[in-house]
């Protein structure tokens, strides 16, 4: 496959603030490629770079196979732009937005109408054309956002925390209709702080902390990076500390967390459950529920940084 | 030129408060024009005053002045007496009894006779007839000594007393308050509409544009930026060259306004107008650049609008403003736009310091626009520098 982004040694300083620390990156094309990572980690910064609305100190950046310029206007037509805040003017109509940044890539008026029509179809817009942004919800004003920044149909989008303050069926709304687009043949940079929503849609993920990618490669492939095969938790019980020691001996356990009449097991591979119980019911332990948890690309987040994604 | 109907597309849905401001505008013009008196009447027509006379003497001296007389005024010849006449003038039928005395013409030179008048007490139409009489009595005296006998003398006065000058009135072209056109006062407003509007219109729509998220979107389009602003000063300049063309449509709305086409100095008013459009519109891009939200575009065209109007004569004359008003308005644009208004206002053609006036106050305009347009772009660029 080829690469749609080539991110090579990319630096950006605020001041003394390091956004961007020589960040490497690939996206390659018809895949949905999640920019992961907490508030502050550098996401936007780098969307920014890649768009050449910003200046950085150093390193490549190369969008459908050329150098991006804010000058390269051939890449930038191919290329539609959700941003975090929603950018439309109060003064038109849905329709009107729509087909007002549709008209900034696609002139001829026919072929517009088309596209402007079936991105309203696409966002579920239909019954809301007519009003004004001020008219509607929070998740139709998202559901806006994208519309006018994907009718013009391009090869490459960008969503930038296209989700964030939308009720949850606006979101599921969202992230369907972005799994469309790529099935569609878009390329789709999406980036969040939801590591749920990158697990469910993302063909690739990028972690990043601190301006630096930290990891990148599929969900599997990030999970596989970290120690964690299977997380244990058992409640209602309780403990002494000759016991705990005792679960920590079992095979495979690295580590064993007790607060709270709860017990937190992590296995290195898969968790071996029946010896946990065997050792309760010899040790006479008394416990409530008991479930077991796959690693999730938090647990990657957290084993990788040492603090929590959402921190 | 899709970032031109863009603009135009949220110039329109500024189309209502245009209308709004425009109609309230017009209306207040007209009904200030409609309350100014008539104006005054330029022409006049000479009124004769009725006289008596009692001609006693019958001579050729008297019945000259009688003749005389008779082409300035209504003259009735009588013989009543005193009392008669008296009665006559109570009841002002008639306003002056001139008696010839017997032996009038016969004794002239020497003045032993003299003519007896009788007048209604003040009247300043009596002192004229006065003064006509002298005048023909002095002449004829004049002609009797040079050997001319009664009947020459009498002729001859009358044919020089009927020389009337040659008079040609000089046209300074200075007109006085009540000759005003109607037309001149919808002029005279014309800053707070412009103003007004200008602030309003241009911070609507720069604040719509200039909106941080629209604005990264707009770069990330395949348009450049100097082609966005093409773009954005056509469709301003559209806007501004309708609205410009409407105002001077606006004296057709005052009575006589259509004269304003056909003035002489029509072509200086508009040149003015333009001047005070380039102002308004400096000011309103510097207002749009400040302005954070709708509350404040609101608040500052409001303040800026009636503001300059007050201090600088829009809507109080000139003259009536106080010597410190006058001296802090003369900093400000409207002030020179006025002071070229009351120029043109009351003058029917220009004496060529009255147009240097208007020329320096044109030019006075420019110049603010020009500075207000740069201190915009300054603080844009260092926003820009900020962000």
């Amino acid at each position: 496959m080829t690469d749609m982004i080539k991110i090579t040694n990319l630096v950006k300083r605020y001041g003394d603030v390091i956004a961007l620390d020589h960040l490497d990156l690939e996206v390659r094309e018809c895949e949905i490629f999640g920019l992961l990572g907490p508030n502050g980690s550098g996401k936007t910064t780098a969307i920014n770079c890649i768009l050449a609305l910003l200046r950085y100190d150093r390193g490549e950046i190369s969008v459908l196979g050329k150098p991006m310029t804010p000058t390269s206007y051939d890449s930038k037509a191919k290329i539609g732009v959700v941003f975090q805040n929603v950018a439309v003017f109060e003064q038109m109509s849905v329709y009107e937005n729509i087909d007002y940044f549709c008209s900034l890539y696609i002139t001829d008026r026919a072929a517009r109408s088309k596209c402007v029509q079936e991105a309203v179809e696409f966002t579920g817009l239909g019954d809301y054309q007519k009003k004004r942004p001020k008219q509607l919800s929070g998740g139709l004003l998202r559901r806006l956002n994208i519309a006018c920044g994907i009718a013009h149909k391009p090869k490459l989008i960008f969503m930038d925390e296209p989700t964030v303050a939308v009720d949850p069926q606006s979101r599921n709304h969202i992230l369907e209709g972005i799994q469309e687009m790529n099935r569609n043949g878009s390329t789709v940079v999406y980036t969040s702080h939801y590591m749920e929503e990158v697990e469910q849609i993302c063909t690739r993920v990028a972690i990043l902390d601190h301006g630096r990618c930290i990891a990148s490669g599929t969900s599997e492939e990030l999970k596989g990076m970290i120690r964690t095969g299977e997380t244990v938790t058992v409640e209602s019980i309780v403990l002494t500390p000759e016991q705990l020691e005792s679960i920590r001996n079992l095979e495979q356990v690295f580590s064993a967390e007790y607060s709270e009449e709860t017990l937190k097991l992590k296995y290195g591979s898969s968790g071996n459950l029946i010896a946990l119980l065997h050792l309760l019911e010899s040790e006479k332990i008394s416990f409530g529920r008991v479930f077991s948890e796959k690693p999730t690309l938090n647990d990657v987040f957290l084993e990788l940084t040492g603090t929590e994604l959402r921190d | 030129m899709t970032v031109f109907k863009g603009y135009l597309k949220i110039i329109r849905k500024n189309l209502g408060v245009i209308f709004t401001y425009t109609a309230i505008f017009l209306a207040i013009s007209i009904l200030i024009t409609e309350l100014m008196p008539e104006k005054q009447r330029e022409s006049f027509q000479a009124e004769k005053l009725n006289i008596t006379i009692v001609d006693e003497d019958s001579s050729a001296l008297s019945k000259g002045l009688t003749e005389y007389l008779s082409e300035i005024c209504n003259v009735t010849e009588t013989d009543m007496n005193k009392e008669e006449l008296t009665r006559k003038l109570y009841a002002r039928s008639t306003e002056y009894i001139l008696r010839i005395p017997e032996g009038y013409g016969e004794n002239f030179l020497d003045g032993k006779a003299v003519l007896d008048t009788t007048k209604v007490p003040d009247s300043s139409a009596a002192y004229l007839i006065d003064g006509r009489i002298n005048g023909f009595v002095k002449t004829a005296a004049a002609y009797i000594k040079a050997g001319y006998t009664q009947e020459e003398a009498a002729d001859r006065t009358r044919r020089a007393m009927e020389v009337q000058p040659d008079v040609t009135v000089v046209d300074t072209g200075k007109i006085d308050e009540n000759s005003r056109e109607n037309y001149s006062y919808t002029f005279t407003y014309f800053p707070y509409l412009y103003v007004t509007l200008m602030i309003y219109c241009i911070s609507f729509v720069l604040r719509a544009f200039s909106d941080r998220e629209i604005h990264r979107r707009m770069l990330a389009a395949p348009v450049s930026a100097t082609s966005q602003t093409l773009q954005a000063v056509s469709a301003f300049g559209i806007l501004f060259l309708l609205f410009w063309l409407v105002s001077l449509l606006m004296p057709l709305a005052t009575k006589n306004g259509s004269a304003f086409y056909t003035a002489p100095l029509a072509k200086y008013y508009i040149l003015n107008s333009f001047a005070l459009l380039l102002v308004s519109v400096a000011i309103g891009f510097l207002a749009g650049t400040l302005a954070r939200n709708a509350e404040a575009v609101s608040a500052i065209s409001n303040i800026v609008g009636l503001g300059l109007s007050f201090l600088c004569g829009v809507f109080v004359p000139m003259e009536l403003l106080g010597k410190g008003v006058k001296k802090v308005s003369q900093f400000l644009p409207v002030y020179w736009y006025e002071t070229a208004n009351e120029v043109l206002a009351t003058n029917t053609t220009l004496s060529s310091e009255n147009l240097h006036t208007i020329l320096q106050a044109v030019g006075i305009q420019a110049v603010y626009a020009l500075a207000l347009v740069i201190i915009t772009l300054f603080i844009v660029k260092r926003r820009q520098q900020e962000s």
